[in-house]
């Protein structure tokens, strides 16, 4: 009875997996070229600014079946418990790298590592008193996992978990006991970060390049 | 009378089905619009506003479509003065469609902005300053596709979101919105 129930659930994740797979294309034909146009939500976590939201856009190129670059651009608003309004625009590139063989595009599920860099641009806000305002410009740095769901041949919704360390020195907003609040630059560079969680919903356009 | 009339109206009933039934209306490529009135219902200030509420969607294939839809707001539903000045939103995503014969259910995500602005009667702050914030949207829905020109609709929708200008106001709600689309 284990053994039917083992055969059973060995084809039912075969059959999924297979699932978006075209009858045309395989994993072991060339994939680099491809270019893919997309949108994006970004939750962004443990921040010591607080929870925060995000819109954003991205496009992929695809060098080969094993590497593909993200190119995207973030808009993230933060409300912080001081009645601040953190804004942060991202905009920077990842390289993805899909490590197992058997699970690259057009399996249903495929797998990546991705690790970029990215310019980041921060402005808080008191969000009744807006001429109390502060920005910085800066860099940063992230890394992460996520998976492609190739729901069809040229559509995939990604979900990457990854970290941002920003690579400057961050905006301090002290409150005051009279309820005033300041917003100054941070003495020195403090590697602070958050950890970003991104839906993309992802099209591929054309091909720049056949091998 | 009611013997002649009975039976035409099985029979008419029948022959529309067969039609409806017999054409294959959703396919790659097929675009469909809409406009209607959407009610919503917020969370945080358990207050219904209503919006105009457009939308066109793209078929890339029978069970896979993008759409970009768009919501003017305009006013709440009760005698009270509205927290908003306005509270427009634009989203973009795709959905999932499961079809059988013409129904076509289908689950989607969207991600979005709002364009907001507060009422300045309504909180008393001065000079009030719109602003821009991101949403994310789930959506469900049901098409039913009644003709190669026509379908109904029923659409719902949780709107993600805050508002951090002037004031901090959560923008989640939850929206619904049905009518008769175009197929083109």
């Amino acid at each position: 009875m284990k053994i039917i129930k083992l055969t059973f659930l060995i084809c039912f994740l075969t059959s999924v997996n297979s699932y978006a797979q075209p009858e045309s294309e395989s994993t072991t034909s060339s994939n680099a070229g491809w270019f893919t146009l997309g949108g994006r939500s970004t939750v962004s976590l443990f921040d010591l600014d607080g929870t925060g939201l995000g819109t954003g856009g991205q496009f992929r190129i695809q060098l080969s079946n094993r590497v593909n670059t993200d190119w995207f651009a973030d808009y993230i608003t933060i409300n912080m418990k001081e009645g601040v309004r953190s804004t942060y625009y991202h905009i920077g590139w990842s390289v993805l790298y899909y490590p197992f063989e058997e699970l690259r595009y057009p399996k249903l599920v495929q797998p990546y590592i991705l690790a970029g860099h990215c310019f980041d641009y921060n402005e808080k806000t008191a969000i009744n008193t807006p001429s109390i305002s502060k920005s910085r410009w800066g860099s940063a740095i992230q890394a992460g996992i996520g998976a492609h769901f190739n729901l069809s041949k040229r559509f995939d919704l990604s979900l990457t978990a990854q970290y941002m360390i920003h690579l400057t020195k961050e905006l301090e907003v002290e409150q005051h006991e009279n309820g005033d609040i300041h917003i100054q630059d941070h003495s020195h560079n403090s590697l602070e970060g958050h950890l970003l969680a991104t839906v993309s919903l992802n099209y591929k356009l054309f091909r720049l390049w056949k091998k | 009378m009611e013997k002649v009339v009975k039976p035409l109206f099985i029979l008419m009933i029948g022959m529309i089905s067969a039609t409806v039934f017999s054409q294959d209306i959703v396919r790659t490529g097929l675009v469909r619009a809409q406009l209607t009135i959407s009610p919503s219902y917020n969370f945080s200030d358990n207050t219904s506003y209503f919006y105009l509420h457009g939308n066109a969607e793209v078929y890339l294939e029978k069970n896979l479509s993008i759409a970009g839809e768009g919501f003017y707001f305009l006013g709440n539903l009760s005698s009270e003065n509205s927290s908003f000045d306005f509270n427009h939103s634009l989203f973009f995503g795709a959905s999932y469609h499961f079809l059988k014969n013409n129904n076509d259910f289908y689950i989607g995500i969207q991600p979005g902005i709002s364009i907001t602005k507060l009422d300045n009667q309504a909180t008393n702050l001065g000079t009030i300053k719109t602003g821009i914030n991101p949403l994310l949207s789930p959506v469900l829905g049901y098409n039913f596709y009644v003709h190669k020109v026509f379908h109904f609709f029923i659409q719902s929708r949780l709107v993600i979101g805050e508002h951090n200008y002037n004031l901090h106001k959560s923008l989640t709600e939850f929206r619904f919105s049905a009518g008769l689309g175009f197929n083109l």
